[in-house]
C-alpha cells in the first residue's frame, strides 16, 4: 500500500516549521530513525525557498523501500549547485520534473534503510 | 571623529599595535553597536548583555579589518556585530516560548537519543526514543521539533522575503556593505559559517557522515549537530541565494 500526506502552505519560511512537524509524524509513523527523518526535514524545507507562487505543496508518498517527498512548484531556471550538493547528501536520489504550466516541481527520494 | 581620523586610529593599531588606537575606536563606535543591540532589544535577554556582546564582535572586526579593503569601519563591523548577537541568542535563549515540560522533555529526549545509538548502533526511531522516555510517540515528536526552536529561527527571520541579504533597520550605507561582502569578497556559502560549524558541514555534505558519527567526531550530541546542521544551511542559503555582485 503506499500512504500520501498531502500539505500546502504559504510559501513563507514562517510555514515550513508546519511541513516539518508533519514529515516528522509521518516518519514516525514509517519508525524510520530519527535522524533520517530529521534530515528528510532539511532536505524538504532546502527545496521550499525555490517555491515559486503564493502556495507550496508538499505530497509526501512512502511504499515499503522508500518515502519520496514531491515539492512544488518551484521557480524554473538555474538550480543553486550549492545547494544541490546539499539535497544529494540527504538524499537517495533528487529529481527535477515539469509540472502544469512550465512549472518544476522536485522529487527527493529516502531509502527506508536508515540513515546513510 | 571624521573618517581619515578613524583610519588613522586602524593604522596605528593594525600595523603599529597601538592598543590604545583601538580603545578608542571602541570607543568611538559605541553608539553603533548600541543602536544594533536596541534592535534585538525586548527579546529575553537585558539590552547590557547584547551590547556586551556587540561590543565583542566589533573588537573581532577591527581586529580583522583589512586596511586595504576600501570600506569605512563601521559598514565593515557591522555583520560582525550583529553575528556575535545572534549567536548570543543562539547559545544563550530559546526563541520562541516552549512550555517547561517539552523544554524538560526534549533535554531527556536529547540524551536518549545518544544513548540509544551508542546502544543501538544506529539513530533510534521516534518510537523507540518514546519508549525510552516513556511519553506517547506524538508527545515525543512535539519536544523534538520544539527543541529546534532552541537554534532561534525567530533571529534567522528578520531577513526581507524580497530580499534575502537585507536585515532589516540597517541603513543603506550598512546594508551596501553586507552585499558588497556577500558579493564580492565572500563568494564562498561556507565562508558565512564559524570554524564548528563549517567542519560539521564538511563532515555531513563532502564526507558524508552521519549525523551520529559528526556528533562522536566532534564530541556533542546529535540534537547538536542537528541544530548545527539546521543553522548552518539557513546561513549559506542566505550567502548562495544572494545574486552575484559585479566586482
Amino acid at each position: 500500500m503506499t500512504e500520501v500526506v498531502s500539505i500546502t502552505v504559504p510559501a513563507m519560511p514562517a510555514w515550513n516549521g508546519v511541513v516539518e512537524l508533519v514529515l516528522a509524524g509521518l516518519g514516525a509513523r514509517l519508525d524510520l530513525p530519527y535522524d533520517r527523518i530529521d534530515e528528510l526535514q532539511l532536505a524538504t524545507t532546502a527545496v521550499l525557498t525555490d517555491a515559486h507562487g503564493p502556495d507550496v505543496r508538499v505530497d509526501a508518498s512512502a511504499s515499503p523501500d522508500s518515502v519520496d517527498i514531491r515539492v512544488g512548484p518551484l521557480a524554473s531556471g538555474a538550480r543553486d549547485p550549492g545547494r544541490r550538493r546539499v539535497l544529494d547528501a540527504l538524499a537517495d536520489a533528487v529529481e527535477l520534473e515539469p509540472g502544469d504550466d512550465g512549472t518544476t516541481w522536485a522529487v527527493l527520494t529516502f531509502a527506508r534503510g536508515g540513515a546513510r | 571623529m571624521g573618517s581619515n581620523d578613524q583610519r588613522a586610529l586602524l593604522v596605528a593599531y593594525l600595523n603599529d599595535g597601538d592598543v590604545r588606537a583601538r580603545d578608542r575606536l571602541v570607543e568611538e563606535l559605541m553608539p553603533l553597536v548600541r543602536s544594533l543591540a536596541n534592535r534585538y532589544a525586548g527579546r529575553g535577554e537585558p539590552t547590557e548583555d547584547l551590547v556586551q556582546v556587540g561590543a565583542i564582535g566589533l573588537v573581532k572586526a577591527i581586529d580583522r579589518f583589512d586596511l586595504e579593503k576600501g570600506v569605512e569601519l563601521s559598514t565593515y563591523a557591522v555583520p560582525t556585530i550583529v553575528g556575535e548577537i545572534r549567536r548570543h541568542f543562539r547559545d544563550r535563549t530559546w526563541a520562541v516560548h516552549v512550555p517547561r515540560r517539552l523544554k524538560e522533555l526534549s533535554m531527556r529526549l536529547a540524551r536518549s537519543r545518544d544513548d540509544l545509538s551508542a546502544e543501538l548502533g544506529r539513530s533510534p526511531t521516534v518510537a523507540e526514543l518514546a519508549a525510552a522516555v516513556g511519553v506517547d510517540e506524538e508527545e515525543a515528536i512535539d519536544a523534538l521539533e520544539a527543541s529546534k526552536a532552541y537554534a532561534p529561527r525567530s533571529l534567522d527571520q528578520p531577513y526581507d522575503e524580497d530580499e534575502p541579504g537585507r536585515v532589516p533597520g540597517l541603513s543603506d550605507e550598512e546594508r551596501g556593505y553586507a552585499a558588497l561582502e556577500r558579493g564580492s569578497v565572500v563568494r564562498q556559502g561556507l565562508d558565512a559559517l564559524d570554524e564548528r560549524e563549517r567542519r560539521i558541514v564538511v563532515l555531513r555534505f563532502l564526507r558524508g557522515m552521519s549525523q551520529s558519527e559528526i556528533a562522536e567526531e566532534v564530541g556533542i550530541s546529535q540534537m547538536h549537530v542537528s541544530r548545527l546542521l539546521r543553522k548552518s544551511l539557513e546561513a549559506m542559503r542566505g550567502r548562495l541565494e544572494e545574486p552575484e555582485v559585479p566586482v
